[in-house]
């Protein structure tokens, strides 16, 4: 089993904290509305637990959006909310205007879903890839209603059990009613990695 | 009338662009979702400004920009994108792309992009 220190942990959670606050403030100005998002909590865990961590192995209307993560960091990060607020998150953005019906409105809504990941995931990344120097590449957005197939289908984790760390916040709109997670999947080497990077602007081995 | 080409595979994307697009002041909107659409329309269009997403299948934006400028187009091109990592920064820069914006659009930004046009 692995354990982290205290302050690995601390370390962790801060480096998620800033890249999502960063994301909630990308989608703050998305809504034009107030963002409150949580502290994140940071949890190892085995990749067959990925579902049941996140209190999706008994819910079935669950969406989720996510792009995959390589180069500096390794692993997968997705928007998940009930399949009710994503739409209510869809009309906050673009009006109430019925645009299509049917199954074209069913893609427009994956679309819509993807293109708020992409950009809550991105903004994310972004700030926590500069602030740590590193590179991560972002991998096509894909979007899908939540199953264990769909889910592990894109997700990174899932070839063999092995551990994995999760680091997640919530993220909600209260006036419009629409929360939500942003979740990010590392393996334990990207984990280490960030830690030993950390580790190096501490003891001045690399600048800020 | 300026005319302006934006490039971008997601459709809502495209969408909130043409919604922060202020109407009064007659700008006229091109879409194109692929380097090959985003060619046909800025050979066809000869728009003022392109604004390109960098995240994209196939080719990200800056490679675009780079295809655009081979085959002749000259336009004044910028990147719309949520991922500003400073290795995105650089490359832009280095491509001659004037300058990139970050997602998601809104009416100051839109403001900000429209006012830098010559």
């Amino acid at each position: 089993m692995i354990t982290l220190s205290d302050f690995e942990l601390d370390a962790l959670v801060e480096v998620a904290n800033i890249g999502m606050s960063r994301a909630a403030t990308q989608l703050s100005l998305l809504l034009n509305d107030e963002i409150v998002v949580s502290i994140p909590t940071a949890r190892v865990i085995e990749s067959k637990d990925f579902l049941s961590a996140l209190g999706l192995d008994h819910q079935d209307d669950a969406v989720c959006a996510g792009q995959p993560l390589s180069g500096g960091l390794d692993g997968y990060s997705l928007l998940l909310l009930p399949l009710d607020q994503s739409r209510t998150l869809i009309s906050s953005l673009i009006g109430n205007k019925p645009l299509l019906d049917g199954a074209d409105m069913r893609i427009f809504e994956n679309e819509a879903m993807t293109e708020i990941a992409n950009i809550i995931i991105s903004s994310a990344i972004t700030v926590m890839a500069d602030m740590l120097k590193i590179e991560i590449q972002l991998g096509a957005p894909t979007h899908g209603k939540k199953s264990v197939d769909a889910l592990f289908m894109h997700s990174h984790t899932r070839e063999t059990t092995h551990h994995i760390i999760i680091l997640d916040a919530r993220l909600n709109a209260p006036n419009k009613k629409v929360g939500g997670s942003l979740v990010l999947a590392l393996t334990v080497d990207s984990m280490s990695a960030m830690l030993a990077r950390l580790h190096d602007f501490a003891s001045g081995n690399i600048k800020v | 009338m300026k005319k302006i080409l934006i490039v971008d595979d997601s459709m809502t994307s495209r969408m909130l662009f043409k919604m922060h697009l202020p109407p009064e002041d007659g700008y006229e909107l091109h879409e194109a979702n692929t380097i090959a659409g985003a060619l046909e329309k800025a050979k066809e269009v000869r728009p003022e400004l392109i604004v390109i997403d960098y995240n994209m299948p196939k080719q990200n934006g800056v490679e675009v920009a780079a295809a655009l400028r081979q085959a002749g187009v000259n336009s004044d091109c910028v990147l719309l994108t949520a991922n500003t990592q400073q290795s995105v920064l650089n490359a832009a820069r280095a491509a001659g792309i004037r300058q990139v914006y970050a997602k998601p659009i809104t009416h100051d930004l839109m403001r900000a992009m429209l006012g830098s046009l010559p």
